[in-house]
Parts: C-alpha cells; structure tokens; sequence
C-alpha cells in the first residue's frame, strides 16, 4: 500500500504553548487511521495543522509525495483532502442540498462568470438553469450516501443534531477527496447511534476507496473501525500500533485511566 | 416633474445598495467606504464626458470600471491579509476617507470646489434601463455559483475555506462588484444632480448605503431594493430637513440591531411564493445571530 | 534644521499625541472586552467636548469644574450607550458585524443630533491662559498643549493603576481575557461592563474638552476623533500601554508631517498608516493578533 500522508516531526505552539510537538505518523492509503488521546491532547490541532487551518511552527506536512506545508486550506482541499469540524460547521441558514452543492462546485466547476451573467434569463432554460439542476441531483446522491436524502430541502441548523454531523460528512464527501479527515464525527451520539455510524463510515470508505484518519473518543466505534491508531498525550507521541496492540498499550492504559489505577 | 425626481433618486440608491447588498449581505464583510466607489464613479463620468467629450454611454461603463479598479486598490491587501472583519471595515472607513482627501487635492477634479455644470443625462427612461440591467446581473450573479461561494463564506468562513473556496478570491470579485455598482450610482448621480464635490461622498453616505442594506435585510437583493426606495421617499413625502432624517436613520439601524436584526427581507426574496412563505413564518421565525466559538 | 522648530513641532505633536493616546484608551477599552469597534465612541467625545464649552461659557465655571463635568457627562452617554445599543446584541451573542452597525446607527444618531439641535457652528472655548504660550529653548510652546501632555499622563496612569491593582480592576482583566470564563468565576459582566464604557466615557470627557480647547467644539469632529482607531491599531488592538505609545507615535509624526511636508496631506499620511499596520502588522506594536478559534 502506497502512503497517503505522511506527518514528520510536526510542531505547533501558541505564544510559547506548546499544543503539539514532535509527531511523526505516517498514513497508508485505503486504511482507516485513528488519532486518540485524552481532551486537549492536540488532536484537533493535528487536523487543523493538515488541513492548513493552523500553520505549523516546526515540521512537515507531506501528502501523496508533495509538500503541503503551509499551503491555504482551500489548495489542500483542492488536492483532495477533506474534513468535517469538532463542533459541526454547517452552512447553517442554507439548506442541506445547498450545503452539499457549495462543496460539489470544487470537483465540477460547470459554468464561468460570462454565462451566470448573459446565460440566465427568466423564464427561458439555459445554461446555467441546466447546470445549477444537475448540481442539485448530483447533491442528492450525497445525501442519500449519508442516509438524509429526505431532509434535502430542510434548512441545516433546523436539523436533529445527529443529522446534521451526517450533513457535514455528505458535503465533505462532495468535494471528492482521497482522505477524509473527521473530527469526533459520533460527539454526542449514544452508542446505539455510533455503532451505526461505524457501520456507515466503513461502508461509504469502501464504496469510495477513500482513506480515513479520524479522531473519536467512543472507544468502540474506534475499535471497531480503525485499522491502525496513533495515540497522543499532552500533544506528544504515546503509542502506535493496531487496535489490539493499542488496547494493551500500559503507557495507553495509564492516561487514560490516571496513576491511581496503575497497581490495580 | 416632481414625481420623476423622487423615483430617479430611488432608482440610483437603489443601485448602490443592491451592489453593496452583493457585498454585506452576501459575503459578510460591512464596508464603511463605499461612497467612495460612488465618488470615483461620478468623478470618472463628469470628468469623461464634461473634459473628454466622451459620450455618456461609453463614461457610464468607465465608471463602473474605474470604481471597481479603484476597490482593488484596498481590497488586494486587506483581504488577502485576511483581516478580521472589523479591521476590514475600519480599514474600508480610513480609505473612504483618505480617497474624499485625494480628490479635494487632484487638479483634475477641480479640488474641493468640484464640478459643476454637468450634463443632465440620467433621465428617467436611461435610469431605468440601467436599473433594470443592474438588477438582472445582480440576481444572476447572486444566484449562481459565484453567489453560492461569497453566502458560503458569510454562513462560516472557516468551512467554507474546507469546502475548496479561496476566501480572497470570492471576496474581491464580490467587492469590485459592488464598487462597479457604486460607480454607476454615483454617475448617474452626477449627471442627476449636475454638480459634483467631494463633500458629497463622505462616510455618512457610506453609512446611509449601509442602512440600506440592513433595514432591507442582509440576504436579500429586493430587500435593499424596497428599503432604498422607502429611504428615498419617506423624507421627501414628508419633507423632513436632512439632518432630522439622518437621525431617525441613526435610530433605525440601532432599532434594527437590537428588535429586528434580519431587517424587512432576512434571506427571503420578494416573490408571491415569498409572502406566502413569509407569513406562514412570521412570529415561528428568530434569528438566534450565532458566534464563531 | 532649525533646533527650536523641530522642538517646537514635538511639543505639539506629544500634546495632540497624548490626547489621541486618551482616546485610544477609550476606545482600546471597549475593544479589548466586547472585542469589536466603538464606532459611536467619537461621537461621545464630540457631545464631550460640547459638555465643556457650555460649562465653561455658559455656566462660566473654570477648566477644571469644565472637565469634571465633561467626564461625567460623557461617562454616563458612553454607559447608556451600551446599554441601548450593543447589551441586547450581547446577551444573543450577535455576531461582531451587528455591533458595528450598531455602533454606526448610535454615531450617526449622536452627530445629527448635535446638528439637528445645536447647530454646525464651530464653538470657541473662552480664553484659558492669560498668555496662551511659553518660551522654553527658543521654542514657544503652547501652555495648554503642556497641560494637556501633563494631565494625560497623569489620567492613564491612574487608569493602569486601577486595572492593575484594585479587585474591579482584575475583574476587567479577566473579563477581557475571556468574558465566559469570567462570569463562570463569579464576575458580573454586565456590571463590568457598564463600568468599562464608563470609565472609557471618563476618558472621552478628558480629550473632548482638551480637542474643544485646541480645535473648539463643533458636530464635525469625527475626522479627528477617528485618529483614536488609527492610534489604537498601530498600539494593537485592545492593548492599553499600545493605545498610549500609538497616540504618541500618531500625533508626533502627524505634527511632523504637517510641518515638513503638507498640512493636507496628514490625514491621507494617518489613514495610510492605518492601512499599512493593519495590512503588514495587524497585532499592532503590542496587541495580540486574535486568530479565530476552529
């Protein structure tokens, strides 16, 4: 298996506070990653790190062999990775199909500055008529991926939160990435719910040969799904390895379950 | 006649709000600076046609240009510097300021003294072509994918950068938009009035566009459309001296804010599939206004 | 170079700098705990600087009972202010571009107001100073532009003291670190609040009346009232000692600029610069660059 993303020696500091320092994990393509640690580990800002949201204050970024250290979020979308938020970022006053349409322009630019100007009279169909309605049937073959096909026209902050996390992983999904970075995408889920989500994280990374690095901290749905974690504690490295090799990790054990559980 | 006044004066108003409703109410960013858009446009037209000889026709598409060029000038730095909003807007206010400066002191503006003696080409049949075109580009433009990327990024900047969409450059196309738009208001202004100086374009004008665009509703385009209109007509129905007007409008836009913050329109268009809608919603409806956490 | 000009030139530069540097503080005040632009805070210092030319010629009071009255008066616009204007906005947590146009609407409100009723007539302060300037190194120095560098000092040090070592004072500090965090601990934030805008009201009192006496009073003031943003972004935004050094840093180059190369062309140099910091160094000299947080 070729590699995807490769992060080396990657540091990241606010005024002297160090929030990351010195990771170095490699991601293969085609597996699902998970990235674990305790609150305010620094997995969000490894994300926001990749996702050029953040520039990095020592080390690199390396994605499908180019260096994309630095580079503005909407190049590195561009080049094919996608993420969703910690705490959803929606379009919130558009409607679901509206929010998967604004991220399907990335991948299918179908009309220029000309036509949206002379191209679209009332009442006569055109160009951009045409277009903006295959966009929208384009939209809602997303939305059905995620299972909210039925929501499309809802406005999304009118979505059940769950819902909305689905909103956000179709318009991720619609920018037709190669990895699909998700933060935390069963927050607030009960585990009924993030087992299915699992289910359907799994199922739409086969049927989309995507690449998946996610944070989450329903233990279950991580086991479940990941093929290889990354653990990190106080924004360094604690542990890589396979769920089984995670799970019996004591250095893993000890932060999570604190020194006073350490002799039992 | 009186009447055709009134309704030219709605008409042009009508125009720069709706460009800088392109702008406030579709990309999110407020520009305290846009008179002097409308500056550079009426300067550009009088100067054409009363010093060039150029016809109206050819200035009025000049000054849109010019104005929209002239955005370039403090939109390339400040947004590719991606300001916070207020710095943008306090750096949009400093620019309106320093342009107002500029122009007293060029010689081809004839300083502070302005000009006078202006052609009187924006009668009502010209006007309302213009208007009518304006309109038609805007809705296109606003309703199309360019539309789409700046209301992206007035919802949530950040997704919308992760949704592939290069802030700087959705945000200048929508800027030189509403310049251009700002330009044609203000020579067709020129031409309406006939007299131009630059103590016509301050930052209270700026502010009253503003106004505009707000009590119309950010979001919409009809909304500024009515609002213009109403701002127009209001005062000269009931002939209320200028300073009082601008004291209600003062009052208003804090009214606004504080009881009725999504303005006439919010997001809705006016269309009869809007009233119905509107209704149905009315009172069910509350802008919760929610912050980047 | 004539040795008493350029001194000449830096004496009043520091005296119109230390008054931009009391606005500034202001207006850096209500920056650092709302987080957004004070557009209306001009305007108090215009109604400010009004407060003290009635005082003064009407009521016939002297400079000092001029001031007080001035700062109270000017307190008490600036609390009300934010009680009508941005308190509702506040409570919804309405985003940073409302308040803007709130504060827009309260400015535009305020100056018309003062046009509507008082007129557009430029106000002359009454004679403060028997004989207006001293002579000090062949230089002649306006006596009121050393009172005013004199009493400037003497109010932001007050302030920083306050701030820095009185109970209120630290409940401003946290409040202005992080406002949630705050009133989680136990801060009343309206009431912190209201007691920032008035003590930013104090502080437009003290350079609205130092402004009337140097540029009488007048509803157009805004052109120099609006140097206290330029001032406060080259300091750095909701930076207190930043508002001070920016003022001064504003109002010596201005003067210098005035002298040496055009008077017309100040403003254009004040706004340039504006321009340029928040372009190339938006975090200012000494504030800290508020990144959004993902």
């Amino acid at each position: 298996m070729s590699i995807s993303l490769e992060i080396k020696n990657l540091s990241k500091s606010f005024g002297g506070i160090v929030a990351v320092e010195d990771l170095t994990f490699n991601i293969k393509s085609g597996e699902v990653m998970g990235i674990i640690g305790p609150n305010g580990a620094g997995k969000t800002t490894v994300f926001n790190l990749i996702t050029g949201v953040y520039q990095p204050t020592k080390g690199q970024i390396i994605y499908k062999g180019k260096d994309i250290t630095g580079h503005q979020p909407d190049e590195i979308v561009k080049l094919g990775i996608a993420r969703t938020f910690q705490n959803v970022r929606l379009f919130k006053n558009l409607s679901a199909m509206e929010n998967v349409v604004t991220a399907l322009d990335l991948k299918n630019p179908m009309y220029n500055l000309a036509s949206t100007f002379f191209l679209n009279w009332p009442f006569i169909p055109g160009k951009v008529k045409r277009c903006e309605k295959e966009l929208r049937e384009k939209a809602l073959h997303f939305l059905d991926l995620v299972g909210i096909a039925d929501h499309a026209q809802k406005q999304a902050n009118a979505l059940p939160y769950g819902l909305q996390r689905k909103l956000e992983i179709a318009r991720a999904l619609a920018l037709e990435p190669e990895l699909l970075l998700l933060d935390e995408p069963a927050a607030g889920m009960n585990p009924e719910e993030s087992m299915e989500l699992s289910r359907l994280i799994k199922e739409i990374q086969q049927k989309l040969n995507l690449t998946v690095f996610l944070i989450e901290h329903h233990m279950d749905l991580v086991m479940e799904i990941c093929d290889h974690l990354y653990v990190i504690n106080f924004g360094r490295e604690l542990a890589e390895g396979n769920p089984e090799e995670i799970q019996a990790n004591p250095a893993v054990l000890k932060a999570y379950l604190g020194e006073g559980r350490k002799g039992a | 006649m009186y009447i055709q006044v009134v309704i030219i004066l709605c008409m042009i108003n009508a125009i720069s709000a709706v460009g800088l409703a392109v702008f406030t109410g579709f990309t999110g960013l407020m520009s305290l600076g846009h008179a002097a858009f409308m500056a550079v446009g009426a300067y550009t037209c009088a100067i054409a046609t009363k010093t060039f000889g150029i016809p109206f026709i050819i200035a009025l598409p000049m000054s849109a240009l010019m104005a929209g060029l002239v955005s370039l000038i403090i939109g390339i730095p400040t947004l590719r510097a991606k300001l916070r909003s207020d710095y943008f807007t306090i750096a949009t206010l400093g620019f309106g300021e320093a342009m107002r400066v500029i122009l007293e002191n060029l010689p081809i503006t004839n300083g502070a003294r302005g000009m006078a003696g202006l052609a009187h080409y924006s009668v009502l049949p010209t006007v309302t072509v213009i208007f009518v075109i304006v309109v038609f580009f805007t809705k296109n433009f606003i309703f199309s994918r360019y539309g789409r990327m700046a209301v992206a990024i007035r919802e949530d900047h950040i997704a919308a950068e992760m949704a592939g969409i290069n802030l700087f450059q959705v945000r200048l196309r929508s800027l030189f938009y509403s310049a251009a738009c700002a330009g044609i208001g203000g020579a067709l202004m020129a031409h309406h009035i006939r007299f131009i100086q630059p103590n016509m374009f301050t930052n209270v004008q700026s502010t009253l566009l503003t106004a505009t665009v707000v009590a119309g509703g950010m979001g919409s385009i009809t909304g500024p459309i009515i609002a213009a209109f109403i701002f127009v007509m209001v005062p000269e129905v009931l002939r209320v001296a200028e300073m009082w007007r601008l004291v209600a409008y003062g009052a208003l836009l804090v009214a606004i804010m504080v009881l009725r913050p999504q303005g006439i329109m919010g997001y809705r268009e006016f269309s009869i599939n809007g009233i119905i809608r509107y209704f149905r919603n009315l009172g069910t409806k509350q802008d919760k206004g929610g912050t980047v956490s | 170079m004539n040795f008493s000009l350029i001194f000449q030139t830096l004496v009043t530069g520091l005296a119109i700098g230390g008054i931009y540097s009391l606005m500034a503080v202001g207006y850096s005040l209500i920056f650092s705990i709302l987080n957004f632009s004070n557009f209306a805070y001009g305007m108090v210092i215009m109604l400010a600087s009004f407060m003290g030319y009635f005082a003064m010629s009407k009521l016939h009071v002297g400079m000092g009972v001029a001031l007080f009255l001035a700062m109270i008066g000017a307190g008490a616009l600036s609390f009300f202010n934010e009680r009508v204007a941005y308190s509702s906005l506040r409570k919804r947590h309405a985003p940073p571009l409302y308040f803007m146009i709130s504060a827009m609407g309260t400015a535009i409100f305020l100056e018309n107001m003062v046009y509507a009723t008082i007129g557009s007539q430029y106000n002359a302060y009454p004679q403060i100073f028997e004989v207006p300037t001293v002579t000090i190194f062949g230089a002649s120095l306006g006596k009121m532009d050393l009172f005013a560098i004199v009493f400037s000092v003497i109010a932001i040090y007050g302030l920083n003291y306050f701030i820095q070592h009185t109970r209120t004072g630290i409940s401003i500090r946290a409040a202005s670190y992080d406002s949630t965090v705050a009133e989680i601990n136990g801060v009343n934030l309206g009431a912190v609040i209201g007691l920032v805008f008035v003590l930013a009201g104090l502080f437009a009192g003290i350079s609205g009346v130092f402004l009337g006496i140097k540029y009488m009073a007048y509803p157009n003031m805004g052109w120099i009232t609006n140097k206290a943003y330029v001032a406060a972004v080259i300091g750095g935004l909701g930076s207190l000692p930043g508002a001070v050094v920016g003022g001064i840093i504003l109002g010596v180059l201005e003067s210098f600029v005035s002298v040496y190369v055009s008077s017309t062309l100040r403003d254009v140099f004040s706004f340039g610069t504006l321009i340029i910091f928040l372009v190339f160094m938006p975090s200012g000299l000494f504030g800290k660059y508020l990144e959004e947080k993902v």
